[in-house]
């Protein structure tokens, strides 16, 4: 996003509150990632998967 | 013969249509597979050090040619080097001082995300993806 944003020149394009929000949500986009599947989680009955109804848990979560 | 209840009783019930298949997952044993992912893990993550201070903050030389470099090693370098080119990309598009963002609240962003991105100890999804997809999103 950096390397877009000042070596390719988006920053021109873009206000200084949005360049914000694009570097902190590319930095945060996968914190607390579990690195299991959907399936994984629901077969095992984690609680991300009671807390998301089974459905599409970890595009939910993150 | 045989009353009506007792016809009704003896008579089998089937079902008209096939019984929807449920999918199960099996998973067999679930210890093996964490020992498996354990050794997946090339190096263990220790919480709780590496934090980055403001003190820290200090901008290297080689920043600027690190960062636009395609080639550089981003596994090879520490923690706290890590946590600093965070902290260098806000700082070079002059975000730091238009927000007046301090450097105590940022570190301590900083080192919640890191203990986020190390508390499952993923072999892909770490710091490591955190910093590469914040620097580019093509070396993702």
């Amino acid at each position: 996003m950096y390397y877009m944003l000042k070596v390719v020149g988006y920053a021109e394009n873009f206000s200084s509150l949005i360049q914000l929000g694009l570097l902190i949500a590319a930095y945060s986009h996968d914190v607390d990632h579990r690195g299991r599947t959907n399936a994984f989680e629901v077969a095992s009955k984690s609680s991300l998967a009671i807390f998301y109804h089974d459905k599409s848990v970890i595009t939910h979560f993150f | 013969m045989l009353s009506t209840l007792e016809r009704l009783e003896q008579t089998e019930i089937k079902p008209t249509r096939k019984p929807k298949r449920i999918p199960s997952y099996s998973l067999g044993n679930l210890d093996a597979v964490d020992s498996n992912r354990v050794k997946l893990q090339p190096k263990d993550y220790s919480l709780g050090e590496d934090k980055i201070d403001r003190a820290l903050l200090v901008p290297a030389e080689d920043d600027e040619k690190n960062m636009t470099n395609w080639n550089f090693d981003f596994p090879a370098i520490t923690d706290i080097e890590k946590s600093r080119l965070m902290w260098w990309m806000l700082e070079d598009l002059n975000l730091m001082m238009e927000f007046s963002i301090s450097e105590t609240t940022l570190c301590e962003f900083i080192n919640q995300m890191r203990t986020g991105y190390m508390r499952y100890k993923n072999p892909f999804h770490n710091y490591n993806h955190a910093l590469t997809g914040k620097l580019s999103f093509l070396t993702q």
